[in-house]
């Protein structure tokens, strides 16, 4: 490499967005086209049979290229294959490109200039989620015109940046992570389906970067992807820039991952508990990857969400326990049932009201619908028996609430009882603190409660009377939340009155390192967050006093 | 023919994939389904055409349905409605 880097050779930049995963050297390699009637040998097959075998084809490769993106990338990713799947089906679209092929057209402009047509319609749309659509439909027609050949790049040369107008979602996820340091498209953007994944393939790339000429093939460059460009031709100065630049990120990168199975100490030798917020079991993977103490937040909700019928007392009895399990003894803090009207829960004929965030959700809606909350409950007990569960009320607001509670507990563990049914006999009950009632009267719940979680997000909002998704009011939630902060102390003060109680920070606030002196200044035992922030977080802990 | 009103809770609208869970679950039923909101018109059961639409949040919609299982058809939408818009 150093060799082909002439001090004197002037350098290029191009810009582009950058989906912010770090810097790679490599050569830029700009792949064949793969388009028309690559692989449809068949001379005597006209244009509607050769669309109807490309659009065939590549369903099949849609589907694979789902699963696997659904392995590599999440679920949440691989819904925009979701979206292309539906899209080949559709019947406007088969008629605009048969209407185009019956003008006259080859299969490729017909598919080509049909994906143009949705494309603009979309572009001019308000909604931004929906105009991000248009780039869709070019990805549609790559994917229906390249359906028929490798959808893979072969040949492509070793340490090289991939370089194209577009790749389908198909080529980035197949793309052979061993070979490609990196990858640049003239166009797409950052809700893409190519950002998602050069996220979720740990590759850096850099997007809508307007045509780049092929004379650049085979010459060394630097993807910046965190300030969005590409450097051809580096000058030894940059190319020595960017290496310490590399050096430095890796060197964070294995320091960062040293405290993987490290206690959570402060320099004064303190230790607290870091624990993992998962929404679904699926997550406990990323959980022991991160080298989590514990599962300070199990959020029910994925057992109630997008069906028909409420989750029946076994399938809930069974997902608990696998993830009981699964933590091999290690707390985990299950929160029972929290939404609200604004969530849709099929099983329940939620009323609309005015203010969903102020109405029947939390601990409210339980007790609304005992049958499902008891069920839960027994579920939960079962569960116990497997692992070291704690139940944690959400949306608390008086110590009525909590003996309340307390008492439908102790009702299904006499059920379970009689039954000859196993559970912990000492599971632990906390709420959490996500309303000001519950931390101006912390003191009289401290008695009734194990522990406290403090939920932020909501704290936040409801103790700044701001929603954080609302650009004018958002800003009344000050990146130091100073009031929160105080309620937060007092709420410490008040459970550490009994001894072995405790008090944990669940919401996004405890991800912030810069906060963590303050937590830990104030006494919180518990700091749990998501997954890829819990190594972060170690590190902040242990350069605290 | 039956027809049924709803109003789009939905803080995003109908945007991708509710149409095409919609669009799934019209294409279930032999009978003809139509959305109109406002101006706009779309048949239920073309992903592309209910997408155009466009549909916001807080926004109404008529669903007229038509044919054979429409009294089946309707329960469903609505229940589709109630669930996922």
């Amino acid at each position: 490499m150093i060799k082909e880097i002439q001090e004197k050779a002037t350098q290029i930049q191009i810009q582009g967005k950058g989906t912010k995963m770090g810097y790679a050297f490599g050569k830029l390699f700009f792949p064949q086209k793969s388009r028309g009637n690559n692989g449809i040998e068949n001379q005597y097959i006209n244009e509607y049979e050769k669309y109807k075998q490309l659009v065939d084809k590549a369903k099949e490769n849609i589907k694979n290229v789902k699963l696997r993106a659904e392995q590599s990338a999440g679920a949440d990713e691989a819904e925009i294959f979701d979206v292309y799947e539906m899209m080949l089906d559709d019947p406007d679209f088969e008629d605009k490109c048969i209407g185009y092929i019956d003008d006259g057209m080859n299969v490729t402009s017909a598919v080509e200039s049909a994906a143009s047509f949705f494309a603009e319609q979309f572009r001019k749309m308000p909604d931004e989620y929906l105009s991000a659509r248009a780039d869709d439909m070019k990805g549609l027609a790559s994917l229906i015109l390249g359906a028929d050949s490798d959808p893979a790049f072969s040949d492509i040369p070793d340490e090289c940046i991939i370089v194209a107008d577009d790749l389908t979602p198909a080529q980035t996820v197949l793309l052979d992570k061993t070979k490609v340091r990196g990858f640049v498209t003239f166009s797409g953007s950052l809700t893409s389906h190519t950002a998602i994944l050069s996220k979720s393939l740990g590759i850096p790339a850099l997007l809508k970067t307007g045509k780049i000429s092929r004379e650049y093939e085979g010459l060394s460059a630097i993807i910046d992807s965190e300030n969005g460009v590409l450097i051809i031709s580096p000058d030894l100065k940059t190319y020595d820039e960017y290496r310490s630049r590399i050096s430095v990120r890796e060197n964070e990168r294995i320091i960062l991952q040293s405290f993987k199975n490290q206690p959570t100490v402060t320099k004064s030798g303190r230790k607290i508990m870091l624990y993992a917020n998962i929404g679904s079991p699926a997550e406990t993977a990323g959980a022991h990857e991160n080298g989590a103490e514990g599962i300070g937040l199990l959020r029910s909700e994925f057992l109630f969400l997008d069906r028909d019928t409420a989750p029946d007392e076994d399938e809930q009895f069974d997902a608990y326990r696998k993830i009981a399990e699964s933590m091999h003894g290690k707390r985990v803090i299950i929160r029972t049932l929290d939404i609200g009207a604004d969530k849709k829960v099929g099983f329940l004929d939620l009323e609309k009201e005015e203010n969903p965030a102020l109405g029947l959700r939390g601990i409210r809606l339980c007790f609304e619908y005992p049958v499902i909350f008891r069920e839960q409950l027994r579920a939960i007990l079962r569960a116990s028996a497997y692992g070291n569960i704690a139940i944690m009320l959400p949306m608390i607001t008086s110590k009525e609430q909590i003996i309340a509670a307390r008492e439908l507990i102790d009702r299904e563990k006499t059920v379970l009882t009689r039954r000859k049914i196993a559970f912990d006999p000492d599971i632990k009950l906390g709420i959490m603190i996500e309303t000001p009632a519950s931390a101006v009267i912390s003191d009289e719940l401290a008695e009734y409660s194990d522990f406290f979680s403090v939920g932020t997000n909501d704290l936040c909002q409801y103790t700044y009377a701001a929603d954080r998704q609302n650009r004018y009011a958002s800003e009344s939630i000050p990146e130091y939340p100073l009031a929160v902060m105080r309620l937060i102390r007092t709420a410490t003060k008040n459970i550490h009155e009994y001894p072995g109680k405790w008090i944990g920070i669940c919401g996004e606030l405890a991800a912030d390192p810069g906060l963590t002196q303050s937590f830990l200044d104030m006494g919180i035992d518990e700091l749990s967050i998501s997954s890829p922030n819990i190594l972060n977080i170690r590190k902040a802990v242990f350069e605290c006093n | 023919m039956v027809r049924f009103n709803y109003t789009v809770n939905d803080p995003h609208g109908i945007h991708a994939r509710p149409a095409g869970l919609l669009v799934k679950a019209a294409k279930m039923f032999n009978s003809d389904i139509k959305i109109k909101c406002g101006e706009r018109e779309a048949d239920a059961k073309k992903l592309l055409a209910v997408m155009r639409m466009g549909v916001r949040n807080g926004e109404g919609l008529d669903f007229l349905i038509s044919g054979e299982d429409e009294e089946l058809a309707s329960e469903e939408i609505q229940s589709f409605c109630r669930k996922y818009l």
